[in-house]
């Protein structure tokens, strides 16, 4: 795509300079003539100025070269007086291109000049508007030099660096030049023809100038503004102009638009170069056109473009960015001051910051001073004067008495330059406090008195709007008054309810119960245990009765004071079990009045033991 | 302990309970609204600045109807409202905007220079109502909140453990709980004032109908505390006392049932 548009822009230069000239495309010859070329090695996609002087009759001979294409452009006499014997001389100028690289041997007249070609591009180097275009960057001039004149209308922009920075800010030049004897009315402002760049500052209406290239007088308009890019990337500038262009068509040749192919159309660019010339040599309109006064007028709407430039945006390096680097890039000095320099607590005052300096000052901002304990601040307003400044102006409230100390502000910035970051610092700065009650009104005669294109005034006494925007809320009724309130304050209530009153209402639970039979139980068999060591029979059948049954009657389900040794014997079945015969011998004790053998309780209580422990573990 | 030490502790216990809130708000209620559409803070901030007063109202009004109310919002409503000279609405937000945040002290010097230019009265509160504004109702609920439940605690674990000093800080924690719930109730009593918003003046009438006979007018910005309703008629006590009635449309209470 790009190499598509150079070899466009390379054959509307040849074309270009080929078409927009006056005069026949007649190559005389049969003279005898001296001659000169300028210069003497180009490039393919550029030309060559071929004088030769003319003969007593006017014409020149100039003969055709294979691969070499000659349009004259024009005609310059001369005049010579030496020793009172005056002569003079007419010199015919003509274009030269070629069709491909060479070296060509140019016969005019009794001479031979030499003209060597190169491939495109590896010729002298393209000059600011590009090898596209038949003028190069300073047309008064170079244009001569190169023999590259005749256009009718011409757009030129200039960029001084092909290599910029994110931000950075570089003056654009865009200059339109017309032929003298155009009318053309400007229907825009030229653009860049990049979306990555903006341009700022531009001048609505152009400068006008008269320059002169190649002895043809050239109306210049000239704009000049302020490109900044905003994205990294290899571009290409395509920078286009509209205009409406009123011309004298030729009658004899209604079909002929002097413009037509030259300016905006594509199909023109993609032939090739010697064929394109060649046509542009055929229609030879604007001789015709502009020579012929009855001609009819026309009027038609175009677009110039300008030669494509490559340009490459480059971002700011990240390594050794500052924190509070915001994207400036430049190079700036900046300052502070304070005003009053000394007031009264809660008065407010204003902190004026300024940034001067080289760089896209649209781009630079500064937070300002933060609030703190001493201070209270506001956000910054900001202007740019015409001088090229950028001023912000903060309203800042001391919140305390006494010498406060406004400390230094840091500004950084790119410098693209030196390629890398600078920090400016402001110095601090010293206040004088007085203290006055905390909270008045502020009245409009102690407001910080800031410049009124910028402050938001008119305050009139209020202090100015917050802009931290807080915390948002659905509604400013109390949470109590909400919904969801209440169940969590009543969470640790009901807790504390349930811990209070859970015994009470659910009763003792199985844990506790059988921690309450276990408990009985070995109160039992320590009385057990002791009524054997005293030989007490009758208090040891009590104990180990009131075992057997509490573990019993857990086991079977039933109250312990139901079981007999009858219902124990019907449920184990056995007679001989010594539980049963516990039993019996408790009730025959309680009942009965019998006396049982002390002697045997030890053996007695270890088989009670050891049966409780069983019924124990089983239940 | 200077003045501005103990400012700078109530700043700070401020905003944790304002967290605490948040996170409350957040886990049972949900966030505020949706986000907002459009206007942003700064947008409306940038009209007001650049003198386009009633854009800024359109805008901030927007936003709340959006995103909910603000502290810097209402306040920034007001000082728009302040600027187009509807004294009564700028009141109103200014109040409003003290619920939220009643110790800022731009929402109190805005507030004094609104009524003093108005000539309207400020009005006198008692001691107990200086001190009940310390903090908002919100701060005050759940410090009321946070005194119950560590009073449960403590006494629960006084009552595991049996600790005597336990069951000292459970009766401490009630007493802070109850003395908030005082200060909640005091301040509760703010939420049905209101202020005359609608006209310049508004009539008061001895019942609430419009052929009554008026014998006094309120001013635009004056509060006024609302003791009945009826109609579309508010019956209202003024700073002076007097009762009677006034259209509901005249007036707009500080904090609205509903949002």
């Amino acid at each position: 795509m790009q190499s598509n548009k150079h070899a466009h822009s390379k054959l509307t230069a040849i074309g270009v300079g080929a078409l927009l000239v006056l005069g026949s495309s007649a190559v005389a010859s049969g003279a005898e003539a001296t001659a000169e070329i300028s210069p003497s090695q180009i490039a393919l996609d550029q030309a060559a100025e071929l004088r030769v002087a003319a003969g007593d009759d006017g014409r020149t001979a100039v003969q055709h070269v294979d691969g070499l294409h000659f349009q004259r452009t024009g005609q310059s006499s001369e005049m010579t007086n030496i020793n009172g014997a005056t002569s003079q001389h007419t010199w015919v100028l003509y274009q030269v291109v070629a069709d491909r690289p060479g070296s060509y041997s140019i016969p005019v007249g009794g001479h031979t000049l030499t003209l060597k070609v190169d491939p495109a591009g590896s010729g002298r180097a393209p000059t600011a508007s590009g090898s596209r275009a038949a003028f190069p960057s300073a047309p008064d001039v170079s244009a001569r030099q190169q023999g590259q004149q005749g256009s009718l209308a011409l757009l030129r922009v200039v960029l001084p660096s092909k290599k910029l920075f994110i931000g950075q800010s570089v003056p654009v030049t865009f200059k339109a030049y017309f032929r003298a004897g155009i009318e053309v009315t400007l229907s825009g402002v030229p653009s860049l023809g990049i979306s990555a760049f903006t341009i700022n500052h531009m001048e609505d209406k152009p400068r006008q100038s008269v320059e002169s290239i190649g002895g043809v007088p050239y109306r210049v308009a000239t704009w000049m503004g302020q490109a900044s890019a905003a994205m990294p990337g290899h571009f290409a500038t395509q920078a286009s102009l509209p205009i409406v262009a009123r011309y004298r068509e030729a009658s004899q040749r209604p079909t002929a638009d002097p413009f037509a192919g030259m300016l905006d159309d594509d199909d023109a660019l993609s032939a090739s170069p010697s064929a394109m010339l060649r046509s542009f040599m055929k229609q030879s309109a604007f001789g015709g056109a502009f020579g012929d006064v009855f001609g009819q007028v026309r009027e038609r709407e175009m677009t110039l473009h300008a030669p494509v430039q490559a340009v490459e945006v480059l971002a700011p390096p990240t390594k050794g960015q500052p924190a509070d680097y915001n994207g400036a890039v430049g190079r700036f000095d900046v300052r502070a001051n304070l005003a009053p320099s000394s007031g009264a607590m809660f008065a407010p005052m204003t902190l004026r910051i300024e940034v001067t300096g080289q760089g896209n000052l649209d781009r630079v901002t500064i937070a300002g001073l933060s609030s703190s304990a001493n201070w209270k601040s506001y956000p910054p307003n900001a202007k740019l004067t015409q001088e090229g400044t950028k001023i912000f102006e903060q309203a800042v409230v001391p919140q305390a008495s006494g010498r406060l100390e406004l400390p230094s502000l840091s500004f950084s910035f790119f410098d693209p330059e030196r390629n890398q970051y600078v920090t400016r610092s402001t110095t601090p700065i010293i206040a004088e406090i007085a203290a006055t009650p905390a909270v008045t009104p502020v009245s409009s005669a102690n407001l910080p008195k800031i410049s009124p294109s910028i402050a938001q005034e008119p305050t009139a006494g209020l202090r100015p709007n917050q802009v931290d925007e807080g915390r948002f809320v659905a509604t400013l009724l109390p949470p109590y008054r909400r919904s969801w309130f209440w169940p969590i304050a009543a969470v640790p209530w009901l807790g504390l309810g349930f811990v209070v009153a859970k015994p009470r209402v659910w009763g003792t639970s199985e844990r506790t119960h059988r921690r309450a039979l276990r408990e009985t139980v070995a109160q039992h068999r320590t009385a057990m245990k002791r009524a054997a060591a005293a030989g007490d029979a009758f208090r040891f059948h009590e104990a180990a009765g009131a075992a057997l049954r509490e573990r019993l009657g857990e086991m079977w389900k039933i109250a312990p004071d139901a079981i007999t040794s009858a219902e124990a014997a019907a449920r184990m079945g056995q007679d001989d079990e010594p539980i049963v015969a516990a039993l019996r011998s408790v009730e025959r004790l309680r009942y009965g009045g019998a006396v049982e053998d002390p002697s045997s309780l030890t053996t007695l209580q270890e088989t009670i033991e050891r049966r409780l422990d069983q019924l124990e573990n089983r239940t | 302990m200077t003045c501005a030490r103990a400012s700078k502790m109530l700043r700070w216990l401020d905003h944790g309970i304002s967290l605490m809130a948040a996170i409350l708000a957040l886990g049972i209620a949900g966030p505020a609204r949706a986000e907002s559409h459009g206007t942003s803070f700064d947008e409306a901030n940038r009209s007001y600045s650049e003198g386009h007063y009633a854009d800024a109202v359109t805008d901030f009004e927007t936003l709340a109807r959006s995103r909910g109310w603000s502290a810097p919002l209402l306040y920034d409503l007001a000082n728009a409202y302040a600027q187009e000279g509807k004294v009564g609405l700028s009141v109103l937000n200014y109040e409003r905007a003290q619920v939220l945040a009643p110790r800022d002290p731009d929402i109190a010097a805005n507030l004094a220079y609104v009524r003093a230019k108005a000539g309207l009265p400020a009005p006198v509160q008692p001691w107990y109502q200086r001190f009940a504004r310390t903090f908002s109702l919100t701060t005050w609920t759940l410090f009321a909140i946070s005194g119950f439940w560590l009073a449960c605690v403590a006494f629960l674990a006084g009552r595991k453990w049996r600790v005597r000093r336990l069951f000292h800080a459970a009766a401490f924690a009630t007493l802070v709980g109850v003395s908030t719930v005082a200060a909640a109730v005091v301040l509760d009593q703010d939420l049905d004032h209101a202020v005359i918003v609608e006209s310049k003046t508004a009539p008061v009438r001895v019942s609430p109908f419009d052929t009554a006979a008026s014998e006094v007018a309120l001013s635009e910005g004056e509060e006024v505390s609302i003791i009945g309703r009826h109609g579309d008629f508010v019956r209202v006590r003024d700073g002076q006392g007097r009762r009677g009635w006034v259209q509901s449309a005249a007036v707009q209470v500080v904090v609205p049932r509903r949002s």
